[in-house]
């Protein structure tokens, strides 16, 4: 990696440009030993690093159970007998994998931006005197962690954001774009070419967008390449003193979003079974917890667990939650904008979805309590524990009518 | 190296350092504008419309006026019970969309054409999918959504008749008895040629008059006829002039309760997507190339353009268009 001579950013602590036989200036050898003393204690935290690796998925596993669990204890441990740990660390890889990586992009950007700033500070000041918290942090992240970051972020990001993984890793480098080889001739013409080949890519993306009312979409896909020139180097001292509370509030702000968003997020897929009742077909929304020779254990949606007798099930289909229906309607190359790439790719791959028209009636809450149907169900049916009292009087479904001729009215 | 790390504690000009301000600034605006569209909702989802309908709120079957006596549109199998043609494969693919497969599909019979309209306005029926075409009048007594087919009128004459009845001014003749339904769009075109025709309430009674000689000619929409013809006897007794009764083509529609706005909506949505989605998914054309595409012209073998579809957002809002 070459620094900008133009903006003046130092390397890292174990850069070639600082091991050279030049004698080093006294601040040098002072940020020298810094940056010395805080990979060593990185070493030293090896262990605990691990450990975090491995307690922090489990403890977060044991929490989203807690929370799909609907707050029941015994519904929580209904859930930890059936789920397998491994299905559970997948689950929480693959919806928690934006958040983290999200938190750890604008950790690694800001951090940079806050270390170059710092050390271009007047001496004394206090920002040099002790860089802000983001700026050491992300100093001591290894190299592979950022790459591996950005990869997985530009997978697993919607496509609307990845315009600003440009910005962000010209932030992480401080290497502006023109200057990433020395040859300053070809540099800045393949950076016009790279220009011209991503606004060729998005633009028509983009008067979508700004014709269908979705600004915000338009911005964001157009805007990032041009703020990627002009983002690495050093902050004014005084903006910088602003920017380090509210870059820092944000990305405090990000970490208790990956929190939350790693203790709710659904685990189970949403399935709706129909049974079979003496008042005639049911669908039941839920998550399956478990099937036995016996009963198909369904966590309800609204609360509550059913044991279902085999017999009684119907079927069973796999249905979307309101929550991933999509905001905007804009499409890059016929990619959707709030898909990931690996989300688009797959769908590209599978290009049909099916509704099945029970998933579009089956919010209505079930009748209490079920009673499937005895010809089908030998075994008695129990609900354990007893859920919630719904919000609105449940309706008993009508009574079937055949499909034949109806009455004509009078 | 060491060029660069001496260069690299050089303090950058003024000028660059406030465009990296204005970089970071803007980069934080973008972020913020991120953040924002995470608490952003589609203003009209399926499901939002779904939530606000009167008529679908909580309903577990679904009602439909179809025809039970009109072959390929709408007919019901006197053996089976079972009903077929194009009316009811559109209504039976529309009622899936909105949650009610053919399990929980009731049919409504009518026996005059008005009542299409009557069981929806008085809450007997939920839907109507029976040859209704879209006119002002009806408009206001009930919602219409599509058109999903376009029609245009045509006049049954029977083989024996054709080269006598070959204008216009020949069905104007005292002697010669029109058949048409009361209030039909036929009917109207005939009294605007001039033509009187006797008035029935149903199309049965048209088709019997013109088996048994009571009719010379009956006039209704050509796929209405068609149905008729795909009888044998009636193919070989009866045929279709080329007379142009009617200046326009008919505009049949999807009948809604009156009022309920987000249906309409629905249902506008949901045959526009059958229009715009790739053509081997689409329900409609699989409704007419199944009953009445066979005896048709090919220039009627395309959906016509529905009146105002919205946009909204559903669970398939993401899959790839092409």
């Amino acid at each position: 990696m070459s620094a900008d001579p133009g903006h003046g950013v130092p390397p890292r602590s174990g850069d070639s440009a600082v091991d050279g036989d030049q004698p080093q200036r006294p601040e040098d050898r002072r940020e020298t030993r810094t940056w010395s003393s805080a990979l060593n204690r990185s070493a030293e935290s090896n262990v605990a690093f691990w450990t975090l690796v491995v307690g922090t998925p489990t403890a977060f596993s044991i929490l989203r159970l807690w929370v799909e669990a609907g707050g029941e204890l015994q519904t929580t441990l209904l859930l930890v007998s059936n789920v397998g740990p491994l299905n559970l660390v997948a689950a929480l890889f693959a919806t928690v994998t934006k958040p983290v990586t999200i938190a750890l992009v604008a950790l690694f950007a800001v951090g940079a931006m806050l270390r170059v700033t710092a050390e271009h500070a007047p001496e004394g000041d206090r920002l040099r005197e002790h860089p802000p918290l983001a700026a050491r942090i992300a100093g001591m992240a290894p190299g592979w962690l950022i790459v591996s970051v950005f990869f997985l972020a530009v997978l697993t990001w919607e496509i609307f954001y990845l315009p600003l993984l440009l910005p962000a890793a010209v932030a992480t480098l401080q290497v502006p774009p023109w200057r990433m080889y020395d040859r300053r001739l070809v540099t800045p013409a393949a950076c016009a070419a790279a220009l011209a080949l991503y606004y060729w890519l998005v633009g028509p993306a983009v008067l979508d967008a700004w014709q269908g009312d979705e600004k915000v979409i338009a911005v964001l896909l157009a805007l990032p390449p041009l703020v990627a020139f002009g983002i690495a180097g050093p902050l004014p001292v005084p903006f910088a003193r602003g920017f380090v509370v509210a870059a820092q509030a944000g990305i405090l702000w990000l970490i208790i979003q990956v929190g939350l968003q790693a203790v709710s997020a659904p685990i189970l897929p949403v399935v709706v079974t129909e049974v079979r009742t003496a008042e005639g077909s049911v669908p039941l929304r839920g998550h399956v917890v478990n099937v036995n020779d016996i009963h198909t254990v369904i966590l309800q949606e609204h609360g509550g667990v059913q044991y279902v007798a085999n017999g009684a099930v119907e079927s069973m289909v796999l249905c979307g939650t309101p929550q991933e229906i999509p905001t905007f309607a804009t499409r890059v190359r016929d990619y959707h904008v709030e898909d990931s790439l690996l989300s688009a790719l797959g769908r590209h791959l599978r290009p049909r979805m099916e509704i099945d028209p029970i998933c579009r009636v089956s919010h209505l809450p079930p009748p209490r309590p079920l009673r499937p149907d005895a010809d089908a169900s030998p075994q008695p049916t129990a609900t354990a524990p007893p859920p919630p009292a719904p919000s609105a009087e449940p309706q008993a479904p009508p009574s079937p009518t055949p499909s034949g001729p109806s009455p004509a009215p009078p | 190296m060491r060029q660069l790390a001496t260069e690299g504690t050089s303090r950058p000009s003024r000028r660059r350092t406030a465009l990296t301000a204005v970089s970071a600034t803007l980069m934080l605006v973008l972020v913020g504008a991120v953040a924002c569209t995470q608490d952003a909702k589609p203003d009209e989802t399926v499901e939002s419309l779904r939530a606000g309908s009167p008529t679908l709120r909580d309903k577990t079957r679904w009602r439909i006026v179809v025809r039970h006596s009109l072959p390929l549109l709408g007919e019901q199998d006197k053996r089976t019970g079972e009903y077929k043609g194009f009316d009811i494969e559109i209504a039976k693919a529309v009622a899936a969309e909105l949650g009610f497969d053919e399990s929980k599909i009731d049919w409504v019979r009518f026996s005059t054409n008005d009542e299409r309209l009557t069981l929806l306005q008085n809450g007997t029926a939920d839907m109507t999918v029976a040859t209704l075409s879209i006119t002002d009048e009806r408009e206001k007594l009930v919602d219409f959504a599509g058109p999903y087919l376009l029609v245009p009128q045509a006049v049954l004459l029977s083989k024996r008749r054709t080269k006598t009845l070959d204008t216009i001014a020949d069905l104007r003749a005292k002697n010669v008895r029109v058949c048409a339904l009361i209030g039909s769009t036929s009917a109207k075109a005939l009294e605007t040629k001039g033509i009187v025709p006797e008035h029935v309430n149903n199309h049965d009674k048209c088709m019997d008059g013109m088996r048994s000689g009571r009719y010379d000619a009956y006039s209704t929409d050509l796929t209405i006829l068609l149905g008729f013809l795909s009888n044998k006897a009636d193919f070989d007794t009866f045929e279709i002039s080329d007379l142009a009764i009617a200046d326009t083509v008919e505009r049949i529609g999807i009948g809604l309760p009156n009022n309920d706005e987000n249906l309409r909506k629905l249902v506008s949505y949901i045959l526009e997507r059958w229009r715009t989605g790739p053509k081997e998914n689409s329900p409609w054309l699989r409704a007419y190339d199944r009953t009445i595409g066979p005896l048709l012209d090919l220039k009627y073998r395309s959906q016509p353009l529905v009146d105002n579809p919205p946009r909204l957002a559903d669970y398939d809002s993401k899959v790839p268009r092409q």
